[in-house]
């Protein structure tokens, strides 16, 4: 990540705080300045992915941190109104990007002159270029015909960087806006055709639903971001906006916008704006609800009917329409009967469900559609049919919306948790890749009786020493099963059943074909026979509508099967696992080594008073204990620790009197984080460097801490300091 | 640390010597126990101070700063001070803030 210190010039975020896209950002760089030449790249993402802010971040880079390629940023906008007005306003943007980067002048680009003062600001060794450009942006209109205005003017960045000898790197963002301009396709094809011409380095960039010639030597896709980094994204998008927001909140907050910073953003600006704390559920669902009947969430889906309905009755025949189809199960209809339910001709029917399928809102395929499976436009939509019948009563609708919401909530967060615990089928059957293994880690007849009962190293080596072994199938393409049969989504989690397609051999013939069917299972004991059954009958009824005759059947359930459940699944020429056997098979498929276990967490608060601090050691020492540390060791965490509560409980003026510690423990090391709130460390007086006597014999914590431990730091944090001690664990001898 | 042992620092011996336990803990609250026991002792005419800490498990800073102390007010008035029975991590300890250079060290 860039730790440039300059404001933003056309990124909305500062880099330090544009989180999760680093890969995708130092690969455009790179492209950019890098002597590889020419080549285009087509960067597409769904709606409020972030993709624009990644594109603009990039020209910010490239106008702040080089000097060799001029970075000329364009976005297609709909107030444009017309192709012709988009591409005048292209040409005047690049004169001024490229004038302000020559001057090194960011201002410039805020302060918008007219392109007469444009001209008068161009650097010497620039004017001719310049002002040739200027001319052409000053012609009231085109001087041949309008396609050859548009394709002349857009390619106008080559050709000055041919005439003022340096290189330039055009972006042009929101192509799909191009639904919205009258001849927008123009625009589109002759960027395009430039693109695909040697020479020119241009990123287009687009939503993912907008389809365009293909153009590009690379084609990226920006997925929406990860849990972990959208969850970072919130909680620092909270801190910076000042919102008060605990864990779970934040929690249940990434969940609802999963993967787009553009709605969680919104929200988070309206929680600052009303001053409303995100300390719970309730509270999370309240503003939500708010938000969507009469705030920003509201107001973003609103601008989204409106660029496809513009007349208001008709965006509510719409709005009627679509709430009815999420109603019944949310099928799919004919595009034609949508058509006729509302009356409209069929070259503005066509518009508008471009638009819709660009936004996201439906899902067009073969003239049928359906609402995309997006919670957010499912309330939306819900929410106006409420308002248009609840009329005159918003506050009804406002709880029935709240209401919903909440009782949603809680089994949002429980069916993330799931999946986070979830063994990741997908992956693991993608990792067979042909490899031979002991029949024991797919088998749980052998597993019970060969391996149950050991410890993960015994077990370790019993596997190795195994003389069963199996080849698995190679697996060309694994996915879950409601990708292939959205009905099978109750009762199980997506990543829970999957479906595998591959080879059993190398030969890659019709022959060698395997189609496996794999599920997680849940059962508190051995699975039984029923159950066992149960699950085998749902994945021969889902074989059979997908037309696979021939299929294995591999069931993993917690604690294995029951001697009547494996005979089933023998017959079928099927396996059972246990839970542990699919992590050893895991394990043993990335080379046998044990997967990197995550690091275990124990937090403990203290009260601030007289010898609190050894309650944090007793709890040390068990956790000590639990994980076998070499005693010496643990001496020195212990007196490490006391003297950080020490630190803690003399100085901070605490307004709590609390102390917290949170021990993070791995095979490697132990990272204790001990936090207090009160007077930092870094506003304290320093100890006096004359000081004598009594004085001079105190103030040893902190350097005892640094020479007990492997690893300090000391940061002051908004209100309080935290210490991280880390101290590497070396095995007792 | 465990609360069975006695917080109060004990003594005993004659005019000369004086042995004064720690107790498992050194910290504020038993080093100044522990000061206080030895400045009567001092005060007594004891001219040698055994600081016994066969029991002690874990000493903070703060208790170190009052040995420290402890020394100093011995040296005043021309004693001196022996650490007996002290466990090797703790004698580490004492190393790491200058504590050993000014006292001497014996097993019981």
């Amino acid at each position: 990540m860039s730790t440039r210190t300059a404001k933003p010039l056309l990124a909305r975020k500062h880099p330090d705080k544009f989180v999760g896209r680093d890969a995708e950002l130092d690969r455009l760089y790179l492209r950019a300045v890098s002597d590889m030449g020419s080549g285009s790249i087509h960067l597409s993402g769904r709606a409020g992915t972030g993709t624009s802010e990644l594109l603009r971040q990039l020209y910010d880079r490239l106008f702040f941190e080089q000097r060799f390629v001029v970075p000329f940023y364009y976005s297609l906008n709909s107030r444009d109104a017309t192709a012709y007005t988009a591409t005048a306003n292209y040409l005047y943007q690049f004169v001024l990007q490229a004038i302000a980067f020559r001057r090194q002048e960011p201002g410039l680009i805020a302060s918008a002159p007219d392109i007469c003062e444009l001209e008068t600001l161009s650097p010497i060794n620039d004017v001719d270029w310049i002002s040739r450009l200027c001319k052409a942006c000053k012609n009231e209109g085109p001087l041949n015909d309008e396609r050859s205005f548009i394709r002349s003017s857009l390619s106008a960045p080559f050709r000055a960087s041919f005439a003022g000898g340096f290189r330039a790197f055009v972006i042009v963002d929101d192509l799909h806006q191009s639904v919205n301009l009258e001849n927008g396709r123009v625009f589109v094809d002759e960027m395009v055709n430039i693109a695909g011409r040697s020479g020119t380095q241009i990123v287009l960039g687009s939503r993912s639903r907008y389809s365009m010639k293909s153009i590009a030597e690379q084609r990226i896709d920006v997925e929406r971001l990860d849990r972990k980094s959208f969850v970072d994204l919130a909680a620092t998008a909270a801190a910076d906006r000042g919102v008060d927001m605990n864990e779970q909140s934040r929690d249940l907050v990434a969940l609802k916008f999963a993967g787009r910073p553009r709605l969680l953003e919104s929200f988070l600006e309206a929680a600052t704006s009303k001053r409303v704390a995100l300390q719970s559920y309730r509270e999370v669902e309240r503003l939500y609800s708010k938000e969507l009947l009469e705030g920003g969430l509201g107001t973003y889906f609103d601008d989204n009917f409106a660029r496809a309905a513009s007349e208001p009755i008709l965006r509510q025949k719409l709005y009627e329409a679509l709430y009815h189809t999420i109603g019944n199960g949310n099928e799919r209809f004919r595009l034609e009967t949508l058509r006729e339910r509302l009356g409209v001709r069929p070259d503005i029917f066509g518009r508008m469900i471009d638009i819709l399928s660009v936004d996201e809102v439906l899902d067009v395929n073969t003239g049928a559609a359906q609402v995309s499976d997006d919670e957010i436009l499912r309330d939306f939509l819900i929410a106006r049919h409420r308002a248009s019948t609840n009329i005159g009563s918003l506050a009804v609708t406002a709880a029935q919306t709240v209401t919903n919401a909440l009782k949603r909530a809680p089994k949002l967060v429980a069916s993330d948790y799931r999946r986070g615990a979830a063994l990741g089928m997908t992956e693991l059957l993608l990792d067979f890749d042909m490899q031979r293994v002991p029949r024991s880690l797919l088998d749980y007849r052998l597993f019970r009786e060969n391996l149950k009962g050991l410890s993960a190293s015994e077990a370790r080596s019993q596997i190795a020493k195994e003389g069963e072994q199996m080849t698995l199938p190679l697996v060309a393409h694994a996915a879950p099963i409601v990708d292939h049969l959205p009905e099978f989504g109750e009762p199980t989690e997506p990543d829970r059943a999957v479906i595998a397609v591959g080879f059993a051999d190398r030969s890659y013939s019709d022959e060698s074909e395997i189609v496996w069917f794999a599920a997680e299972i849940d059962s508190k004991l051995e699975a039984d026979y029923s159950l066992t059954r149960e699950w085998v009958d749902r994945l021969d009824t889902v074989a059979d509508k997908l037309g696979y005759s021939e299929h294995k059947i591999w069931l993993i359930a917690p604690e294995g099967f029951s001697d009547g459940a494996l005979d089933l699944l023998a017959e079928q020429g099927g396996f059972g696992s246990s839970r542990k056997q699919a992590q050893l098979l895991r394990e043993f498929l990335h080379g046998g080594s044990p997967a990197k276990s995550e690091a275990y967490e124990y937090e403990i608060v203290i009260p601030i008073g007289e010898e609190t601090e050894l309650i944090a050691v007793h709890a040390f020492e068990e956790i000590a204990r639990k994980y076998a540390f070499p005693p010496k060791a643990v001496n020195q965490i212990k007196t490490a620790l006391v003297e950080a509560c020490i630190n803690a409980a003399e100085h901070s003026l605490s307004p709590d009197g609390k102390i917290k510690q949170r021990f993070s423990v791995d095979e490697e090391k132990v990272v204790i984080i001990v936090s207090n709130r009160g007077m930092r460390l870094t506003d304290r007086m320093p100890i006096r460097p004359e000081a004598e006597g009594d004085d001079k014999r105190r103030g040893w914590g902190l350097g005892l801490i640094r020479s007990l431990m492997d690893e300090v730091r000391i940061e002051s944090v908004d209100d309080g300091t935290q210490i991280t001690m880390v101290k590497l664990i070396k095995p007792s001898a | 640390m465990d609360g069975d042992v006695p917080m109060n620092a004990a003594s005993e011996g004659a005019s000369k010597q004086a042995v004064v336990y720690a107790t498992d803990y050194l910290n504020k609250l038993s080093g100044e126990k522990i000061e206080r026991e030895c400045k009567t002792r001092l005060q007594e005419g004891c001219d040698e101070l055994i600081l016994n800490f066969s029991q002690t498990e874990l000493v903070n800073s703060v208790g170190v700063s009052i040995l420290l102390g402890i020394i100093d007010s011995a040296a005043v008035r021309g004693a001196r001070v022996v650490f007996s029975d002290v466990k090797e991590d703790t004698v580490e300890l004492f190393d790491m803030l200058g504590v050993t250079k000014h006292v001497s060290l014996r097993e019981s």
